[in-house]
């Protein structure tokens, strides 16, 4: 299935466009920068414990240049001397001697790294340390490399053993370093005898323990040969337990190298004495150099996270911003889609091309308002036409029969009838002519329909009847005109007319719940359903009895009052008809009461 | 297929965040420290300041502690003999619920009914130096006494005069160092291993082997041949011959590298040393006692080696390293220890 990618909106598409861009730009930074801390941090670890190693190779010097002073003054020690190689007197022999062990002794006593301090000229002639200790007779000393060495080398040089057994002491085994210089009585060209002082690894253990290599680092020292002579773990090494990377260290030509991997990666720095020919070596864990890394890490991982979320937060409230106007307008267009016509409220939104298309839209908002209102105008204006149209097409028949009738009443000699006529066809004209007002009260129109109903009382004598029954409480809402005046006209011609004897035609008026109806009701000969259902239909108006007629009324009504309100019927074949005007309450109806001020 | 963009834009960030939360989670939890190490209960057979071989076996689970982090106790019985009270201890021990218990049987039979008790209770044992007369799957870190025998026995082979009369002194009869000693000398001795005449025990004690030896010697003035076990018996043994005077004429074979012994050895009274390597017995042990811990399988024996020394090849470099324990600054002089 394929995936379109469509924005919903044009913020979210800006948020998913910039956000991966602006965060894998982040992590790329994270990366490079890191890994250059991390190189650097590395870099400087290496001449950090580069400088610590040779200065612990330098202690080592200068502890060594000290014990060959005290080797070099020990050796040309003229007692010493005297009583290995000439003294021959013993009591003589017993002073010089007690005078050199004092001097071992003093040695010793200021010096806690010292093992044994002793010199050699034959398998029976050693003096060592407090001269009590038992030699141990079998140990083989002339043949001893520290011993034979020693007597090798020119006067005041010194020799620097390994690590060895010392075993020139009975019962003891211990491991020392041996440094001998040769003993040659003044004046003799031969060396025939080696001052030694065996040095325990208290002050070598020290230089090197002194170095902080973190936790799991540690400092070695080889050998001119390349054996090891001091390593924190030598025991665990001269078992077999541990190796120590030797072979690496002697063939590496560089000042360092690195071993292993991870978290067991070791950083080998390596300085070698000119004086001694050893070499110092310290380990360092890289994971334990590195041990800021984590802290590193830690910190560019939060400053990270925190520009993703301060990123996030402005690309989110950025894309706000830009939208903003957008949406706005967006909203505004809402509103006038309901057909609110509103002005889109352009203060707020920044002047660019929003507020142009705004200004724009807004232009057009108010184009269509105006338009609208001319619309609206325009149906009023048509709607008024259309009801004088209505109003206007009254009278001229019954006018005529009027007159005609006021005629034959007056051949007649009828003189008070025709007064009474003529009265109530002027009152009848002057409210149908003098006003072009819509409204009347439901007092004026039922004056009117009275006025009607009395000259066609007069012209029919025999056959109509008429009462009127009007709530009072109505009397002066207000009312379209010429309402009841057609339907009783209607009444007569339709109903009465027909019926042999008297008809009786009754006007009602009353509120209904929130309405007003009004009510003409004959007792005529009735309507079958189909007349009923012709009553509205505009051809069937008949133009010779009245122009006005149901359809006039009911077209009036509803152009009005609205589709809810109107004419119907209610009839049934000889029993009678009514017409029902359904009209709302209005309040006022002033129209009427200011015509009666005129 | 639609998704709501503000949703994966959501989830894109929340799947952020929570790496970002896990990464840092994970970064204090490396830098966080260590956690405390396991508790290991090391039960000897004794402890003795002048015995140089639990000396080493405890310098050895000393620096293998420190090593591995482990906090570690000891506990151990009056002598080596002492069967009911390393019993007592290993209940005893048991009973801490450490992490693990070290023991050396002092009896290959009558020690078993207490460890085999330790196990039950589900603490992880592991045997250095001897065994016991029942597998109980637990890993044994011992020198292969068989083998250790066998060097001795075949360079006695190599040794022997005419006319061999071989005797034995061992140290405790009926423990399994003894027994696979005794066997591995004579599978070295091979046909003459006839020549052995009587094996007598010490109780490792040493006074106790100096006499046993004078004995057999009164008893069998033909002897030219004498083997100790251990520390106690080979250094009772050769001492008594030493001073019957029989140097040379007696030659004298030993187990192990008290300085005595090398003494002894440089002086020629001993042909050769047969020595364990203690030190490694202790290291190893704890180094096995870690991985039981952590619930790795290992092998149910580690040999911890043996070597055979000669009067001549005491100060080799290879044999140095073995026979003197390098203690670094920690070594001091003879007369400041007997001042102490």
């Amino acid at each position: 299935m394929r995936f379109r990618f469509q924005f919903k909106s044009i913020r979210s598409g800006m948020l998913i466009c910039f956000l991966p861009i602006i965060l894998s730009a982040l992590l790329l930074i994270y990366g490079f920068s890191f890994r250059y801390t991390e190189k650097n941090v590395l870099n400087n670890s290496v001449n950090g414990t580069m400088q610590l190693i040779e200065q612990a190779n330098h202690n080592i010097d200068s502890y060594l240049d000290y014990m060959e002073n005290i080797s070099y003054l020990m050796s040309g020690d003229k007692d010493l001397l005297r009583y290995l190689f000439s003294e021959k007197d013993p009591v003589r022999r017993e002073e010089l001697r007690s005078s050199v062990l004092e001097r071992f002794r003093l040695v010793r006593e200021t010096r806690d790294d010292i093992y044994n301090i002793g010199a050699v000229a034959g398998p029976n002639n050693i003096l060592i340390n407090d001269g009590t200790q038992t030699l141990n007779p079998y140990a083989d000393i002339l043949h001893e490399a520290w011993y034979r060495d020693a007597l090798e080398t020119g006067k005041g040089m010194t020799v620097l053993s390994s690590s060895r057994v010392q075993n020139i002491i009975m019962n003891e085994y211990p491991w020392v370093v041996t440094l001998s210089s040769p003993l040659r009585y003044p004046g003799r060209t031969k060396n025939q005898g080696v001052f030694f002082i065996d040095l325990n690894y208290k002050a070598i253990e020290e230089q090197c323990e002194r170095i902080d290599l973190g936790a799991r680092g540690y400092v070695f020292i080889l050998d001119k040969k390349g054996n090891i002579l001091y390593h924190p773990k030598q025991q665990l090494i001269y078992s077999g337990l541990k190796e120590e990377q030797i072979k690496d260290v002697l063939d590496c030509r560089e000042e360092y190298f690195l071993s292993g991997k991870g978290m067991q990666q070791k950083l080998y720095t390596i300085t070698v004495s000119p004086k001694t020919g050893w070499t110092v070596v310290g380990v360092a864990y890289t994971s334990e150099l590195l041990k800021n890394r984590s802290q590193t890490q830690l910190i560019y991982t939060l400053v990270t996270l925190l520009l993703c979320l301060v990123l996030t937060a402005a690309v989110t409230i950025l894309s706000r911003r830009i939208t903003k106007p957008m949406i706005l307008l967006q909203d505004s267009m809402k509103r006038v889609e309901r057909g609110k016509f509103e002005q889109v409220d352009l203060t707020r939104i920044p002047d660019h091309e929003i507020r142009t298309l705004g200004n724009a839209f807004n232009m057009m908002a108010d184009e269509i308002q105006k338009l609208m209102a001319e619309n609206i105008r325009e149906q009023e204006e048509k709607r008024r036409n259309e009801m004088k149209a209505l109003l206007s097409q009254i009278n001229p028949h019954f006018l005529y029969n009027t007159l005609d009738s006021i005629v034959w009443m007056a051949e007649a000699g009828k003189n008070r009838e025709v007064v009474h006529m003529t009265m109530a066809l002027a009152r009848l004209l002057r409210r149908s002519i003098s006003s072009d007002q819509e409204l009347f009260t439901i007092r004026q129109e039922t004056d009117y329909v009275k006025n009607y109903l009395d000259i066609q009382q007069m012209r029919y004598k025999d056959k109509l009847d008429y009462e009127m029954a009007i709530d009072e409480a109505i009397l002066e809402k207000p009312v379209i005109r010429l309402v009841l005046q057609p339907l009783a006209e209607n009444a007569i011609y339709h109903g009465i007319k027909y019926k042999s004897g008297r008809g009786l035609i009754r006007i009602e008026a009353y509120p209904e719940g929130r309405d007003i109806i009004l009510k003409v009701t004959d007792n005529g000969k009735g309507m079958t359903e189909e007349q009923m259902k012709s009553i509205f239909q505009k051809h069937k108006v008949n133009y010779e009895r009245n122009g006005v007629g149901v359809y006039n009324v009911q077209t009036r009504l509803k152009l009005y009052y609205g589709m809810e309100y109107g004419l119907c019927y209610e009839s049934s074949p000889k029993g009678g008809t009514a017409a029902i005007v359904r009209i709302p309450d209005m309040e006022g109806g002033g129209e009427g009461e200011k015509e009666h001020s005129h | 297929m639609k998704v709501k963009k503000s949703t994966v834009i959501k989830l894109g960030t929340y799947l952020l965040l929570l790496g970002a939360v896990f990464g840092i989670c994970y970064q204090l939890y490396e830098t966080t420290g260590e956690k405390a190490g396991p508790k290991i209960i090391l039960i000897p057979k004794k402890i003795d300041e002048s015995n140089e071989f639990w000396s080493s076996v405890i310098a050895g689970a000393q620096v293998a502690s420190k090593e591995y982090n482990v906090e570690l106790s000891l506990m151990a019985p009056e002598t080596e003999t002492d069967v009911e009270g390393q019993n007592r201890l290993i209940l005893e021990a048991a009973g801490k619920r450490p992490d693990a218990i070290l023991v050396s049987p002092c009896s290959y039979e009558e020690t078993t009914s207490s460890i085999r008790q330790a196990v039950n209770q589900g603490v992880k044992v592991v045997l250095i130096d001897s065994n016991i007369n029942e597998s109980l799957s637990i890993p044994l870190v011992a020198t292969d006494n068989v083998e250790i025998g066998r060097r001795l026995g075949e360079y006695m082979k190599e040794l022997l005069p005419e006319n061999p009369k071989i005797g034995l002194v061992g140290h405790v009869k009926g423990s399994s160092t003894a027994i696979d000693r005794e066997k591995g000398i004579r599978e070295g001795l091979g046909k003459e291993a006839e020549a052995i005449k009587e094996v007598v025990f010490c109780d490792s004690i040493y006074q106790e082997a100096y006499d046993v030896t004078l004995r057999l010697l009164e008893r069998h003035p033909d002897i030219n041949i004498i083997a100790g076990f251990n520390e106690y018996s080979s250094l009772g043994a050769a001492s008594a011959v030493r001073d019957l005077g029989l140097k040379g004429k007696v030659k004298t074979f030993g187990i192990d590298n008290s300085v005595s012994q090398i003494q002894l050895l440089e002086s020629g009274v001993y042909q050769a040393l047969a020595i364990q390597n203690p030190f490694n017995m202790g290291y190893l042990g704890i180094e096995e006692a870690v991985k039981r811990i952590e619930g790795e399988k290992t092998d149910l024996f580690l040999n911890s080696g043996s070597k055979l020394v000669t009067v001549g090849d005491i100060f080799t470099e290879e044999n140095e390293k073995l026979l003197f324990p390098f203690l670094g600054s920690r070594a001091t002089k003879k007369e400041e220890i007997n001042s102490q």
